[in-house]
């Protein structure tokens, strides 16, 4: 049986998860780009619970390379936006200290 | 109909004051505590859970106050434009409040809901302030500058006030300043300059945790303040910019980071251990609260986020019902 179930659900807010969910599956959230919006890609704990709150939370399951590429479509627009992001006559140090190293691509698990 | 004592081989004991703690977690009693007599047990509460989200998506903000009563401030949007906006969280929702005077992010926070303080911060690309401000559950009014202008970290609170290290892209900062509510003094330097740390505890009693030394390099290294000088104390398992953090120098928590991470470590006055992650992975997030209580909002990874998530350490009591 595979140890993740993957999906896209919006975060809510207050409760969107709990206490008692985080006791009950493994919960792990990351930033996606469906290629128009911003969307939440969730890497869910496969037992019944895990399931229940994807449902519940009127997820839409995804296969893991479809929830990967999410999450890099999102990781890769970071990265265009911070190549993109130039003040003449600065260096790269320069550049880093002032907006951040250049995000990573991030692998799920 | 089964006996407790014949399933478990034990006899549940009677209780008339409840039992509590972590020594009384997993026991299961009889509480005559209440009129009402119930069969209760203490669980562990151990975790990140979700809090509102913010109404405006932000990172390198500000964040001030408790678990259940946080002012969050300033920071950058997406795409990354400044803001000032200040928000209100009152452990279920966040509320809009009157905005800083001076749009920034990558302020130093301090203080509480009703009294927090906002010093230094960044503009504009390249350009920085030392633009101190108070909060007074209301309003922001300016007050007495600082004297080096960068994006720093700090702790404390409005009328005891600590800022140390930074950046103004570049160079990393060592320098520590003091205030007592009124004016700025200088205090001892830091051992390693550093920016995108993350900071937690008192104006006597500080922690500086990991960061970047310069522009290309990081360090997990922390170092604590007594008042006057930084000593090296032990350093967290993994090196990371831009994390949250809460709590004292006894039990704090530093959280995140990047490259945007759900990891999460808790210090107990000697050493850094790994605590339960959290819910989403993210950097640049405001964090403010206790080592059990803490706050971590907004924050990024790719996108700007407005994801709030509350951490818990407890015991509370659970009532055992049929159902």
């Amino acid at each position: 049986m595979a140890l993740f179930i993957y999906g896209t659900a919006t975060n809510t807010g207050k409760n969107f998860f709990t206490h008692e969910d985080r006791r009950n599956f493994f919960l792990r959230g990351y930033s996606g780009h469906d290629g128009s919006n911003p969307i939440d890609v969730w890497v869910v704990g496969n037992n019944e619970k895990g399931a229940l709150w994807l449902a519940e939370a009127s997820g839409t399951e995804q296969t893991k390379a479809e929830a990967q590429a999410l999450v890099r479509a999102a990781d890769t627009i970071a990265r265009t936006a911070w190549d993109n992001n130039d003040v003449d006559g600065e260096s790269a140090d320069e550049k880093i200290a002032r907006i951040g190293s250049k995000p990573g691509f991030i692998s799920i698990p | 109909m089964s006996e407790y004592k014949a399933l478990k081989g034990i006899k549940i004991k009677t209780f008339a004051t409840d039992l509590s703690g972590e020594s009384a977690e997993g026991q299961v009693f009889f509480s005559t505590a209440a009129a009402q007599r119930e069969l209760k047990t203490v669980v562990k509460q151990d975790s990140w859970a979700g809090g509102g989200n913010l109404n405006t998506a932000r990172n390198e903000l500000g964040g001030a106050g408790t678990q259940g009563a946080t002012i969050a401030f300033g920071g950058a949007t997406s795409p990354p434009t400044r803001v000032n906006n200040s928000e209100e969280y009152n452990g279920t929702s966040w509320a809009e409040g009157n905005n800083l005077n001076e749009t920034k992010s990558g302020m130093a926070s301090a203080g509480t809901q009703t009294a927090g303080l906002s010093s230094a911060g960044q503009t504009a690309p390249g350009t920085f302030t030392v633009n101190t401000e108070e909060y007074n559950g209301s309003s922001w009014t300016e007050v007495n500058n600082l004297s080096t202008a960068g994006a720093r970290k700090g702790c404390g609170t409005q009328t005891a006030g600590l800022v140390f290290g930074g950046t103004q892209a570049p160079p990393v900062l060592v320098a520590t300043e003091e205030y007592d509510g009124t004016n700025w003094t200088n205090g001892g330097n830091m051992n390693i300059g550093r920016n995108q740390h993350t900071g937690t505890g008192t104006q006597t009693a500080a922690l500086a945790i990991s960061g970047g030394t310069d522009p290309s390099d990081g360090t997990g290294a922390v170092e604590q303040y007594n008042g006057s000088t930084w000593t090296a104390i032990s350093a967290i398992s993994t090196t990371r910019y831009d994390m949250g953090s809460s709590g004292t120098t006894s039990d704090a928590l530093a959280f995140g980071g990047f490259p945007a991470t759900t990891a999460t470590e808790r210090y107990n006055g000697s050493a850094w251990v790994a605590a339960p992650t959290l819910g989403t992975a993210r950097y640049g997030m405001a964090g403010n609260g206790t080592g059990t209580l803490a706050l971590a909002s907004g924050g990024r990874a790719g996108p700007r986020q407005n994801v709030t998530e509350e951490f818990t350490f407890a015991f509370p009591l659970k009532t055992l019902t049929d159902s």
